[in-house]
């Protein structure tokens, strides 16, 4: 049944481009059809891995509360959250009617069908995004803006390291099942609506796409195609947990759908119709090629170079290695020569080899690494804090050694730069620290932390001070 | 996203929780 009367007028395709609905033809007011409950939808939002849904993350990001505030603003968690591009009800940029007016382009956006369009700005598809920005990236891998010596330090460590590939993903599509909620106008395929909740978030990626990458790194340092697939399910495997953890927070499920274009895909019809979605895209962890034939190579792959003692990447040696032509290097104490630590932390936004590889630099890899390594390192503290549910230990090394998760060995760089001061007071805060480079994602952390009924620090702190002041001494 | 031509106006209403009518307390009976 429908209540909103066909065109009879010529063509317009702007028009049918965003459901709106024709004046002419429809002359009085419309009266909405009731629904029970919700409708379900699919629609993406961008992810980047510094600032959660962020909508930009370019070099003229705008500036967001943590740039301007050391104290959480209010409303942080919950339904009205600035934080989470869905929340409130939709608004109309240009009129100030409510948001969807069928007359109007306004409303949350959302199409019918899974992963229907999978190319485009709004495409279901992450590797699009994905490609075109490590092509940006390695395009400036080359003799022209790097040495060979550079060149090989970087793929090395790229190569290996699922948490250094994972960390330069940036601004990528995430579906979100969607319910739509409130006053909706239906399309033949899709919707505006005024409320928009998500369900389940899904990333798609192509399997290629990631081979590809790890293929043109393998190649720089003379690595064989049993290698690159091993890297390349490391990769998916860091993904999908690194994405679990972090939507959990957010309070969402998440899964990860990967196409793989196989001519023998013999069980792909075994899979239920829920399974696929109608689509290609088939999850992860029962996913008919990837799971049984690629995980396998994988874990022969890890084991064998268990058993051969393979070394990763040291990124104490990986630095002296840069430094090695620039003997004179001075680093200078960012604290004390920038103007304030405000200013730091913009600087902060910045260690990414996105940057470094910018025409614009000034830098060599040598003065390039050290910040890189703390932003590098305080994203793999944080992944571990969020796939352990605990903020309780301050520093990485407090952990056993993690290096066959993070692909690179950290424990020898970190002893020696904390040393001394790490050894007389344990309670200072490393520059390794999320709190530092994840100013907008780690607060929301410490909230679920609270929710999930987990001890922050304050808490324990204030505890014990509870306790002092009833008179319990602590011995 | 190219949504395609209108069809209709919907509005999607919570269906409310069917709590069952509380019943007037009988009066008490007098001793």
């Amino acid at each position: 049944m429908d209540n909103v009367k066909k065109c009879q007028c010529l063509e317009n395709n702007l028009r049918n481009h965003h459901g709106i609905v024709c004046s002419r033809c429809n002359r009085e007011r419309i009266e909405p059809l009731i629904v029970p409950e919700s409708l379900k939808a699919y629609r993406i939002w961008r992810f980047t891995i510094q600032n959660g849904f962020h909508t930009s993350d370019g070099w003229r990001r705008n500036r967001t509360w943590s740039d301007f505030n050391d104290v959480l603003p209010p409303g942080f968690g919950t339904e009205q959250d600035f934080m989470k591009p869905w929340s409130g009800r939709a608004t109309c940029r240009n009129y100030d009617h409510n948001a969807p007016n069928p007359y109007c382009s306004c409303g949350y956006y959302s199409i019918k069908k899974f992963a229907e369009v999978t190319t485009g700005s709004f495409g279901h598809d992450g590797s699009n995004d994905l490609l075109k920005h490590y092509d940006n990236l390695f395009a400036r891998l080359n003799k022209q803006h790097t040495n060979e010596d550079e060149q090989k330090l970087i793929a090395e460590l790229f190569f290996n390291s699922p948490v250094v590939k994972t960390l330069e993903m940036k601004n990528f599509a995430l579906v979100g099942e969607v319910a739509l909620r409130g006053v909706i106008i239906e399309c033949e395929k899709g919707y505006r609506s005024q409320f928009v909740e998500p369900e389940k978030f899904y990333l798609l990626l192509q399997f290629e796409t990631l081979l590809g990458i790890c293929r043109y790194l393998g190649k720089i340092i003379n690595k064989d195609e049993a290698a690159i697939f091993h890297a390349a399910y490391e990769w998916a495997v860091y993904i999908d947990n690194y994405l679990t953890n972090i939507l959990k927070v957010y309070g969402h499920d998440f899964e990860l759908r990967f196409k793989f274009q196989d001519s023998h895909l013999k069980n792909y019809e075994r899979l239920t119709g829920d399974q696929t979605k109608g689509s290609e895209y088939l999850p992860f962890k029962d996913h008919p090629v990837i799971y049984p034939k690629i995980r396998l190579i994988s874990e022969v792959i890890s084991e064998t170079n268990r058993i051969l003692n393979y070394k990763l990447p040291s990124l104490q040696i990986t630095l002296e290695k840069a430094l090695k032509d620039n003997g004179n290097l001075v680093f200078l104490d960012s604290r004390k020569h920038q103007r304030s630590l405000r200013a730091r932390r913009l600087g902060q936004r910045k260690a990414n080899f996105e940057n470094f590889f910018s025409y614009f630099r000034g830098e060599s890899l040598a003065e390039f690494l050290p910040l890189y390594f703390e932003y590098l390192l305080s994203f793999a503290h944080f992944n571990v804090m969020l796939s352990e549910q605990s903020n309780e230990k301050g520093h990485l090394l407090d952990y056993p050694n993690l290096t066959h998760i993070f692909g690179f060995r950290y424990q020898e760089y970190l002893e020696r730069k904390y040393s001394v001061e790490y050894a007389r007071n344990i309670l200072f805060t490393p520059e390794e620290h999320p709190a530092h480079w994840f100013k907008d994602i780690y607060p929301y952390f410490k909230k679920y932390l609270s929710k999930t009924n987990k001890n922050t620090y304050e808490e324990i702190f204030q505890f014990s001070e509870n306790e002092t002041k009833k008179g319990k001494t602590w011995r | 996203m190219e949504i395609g031509k209108p069809l209709r106006v919907i509005e999607a209403v919570p269906i409310p929780n069917e709590e069952p009518a509380t019943q007037p307390e009988k009066e008490k009976e007098k001793v």
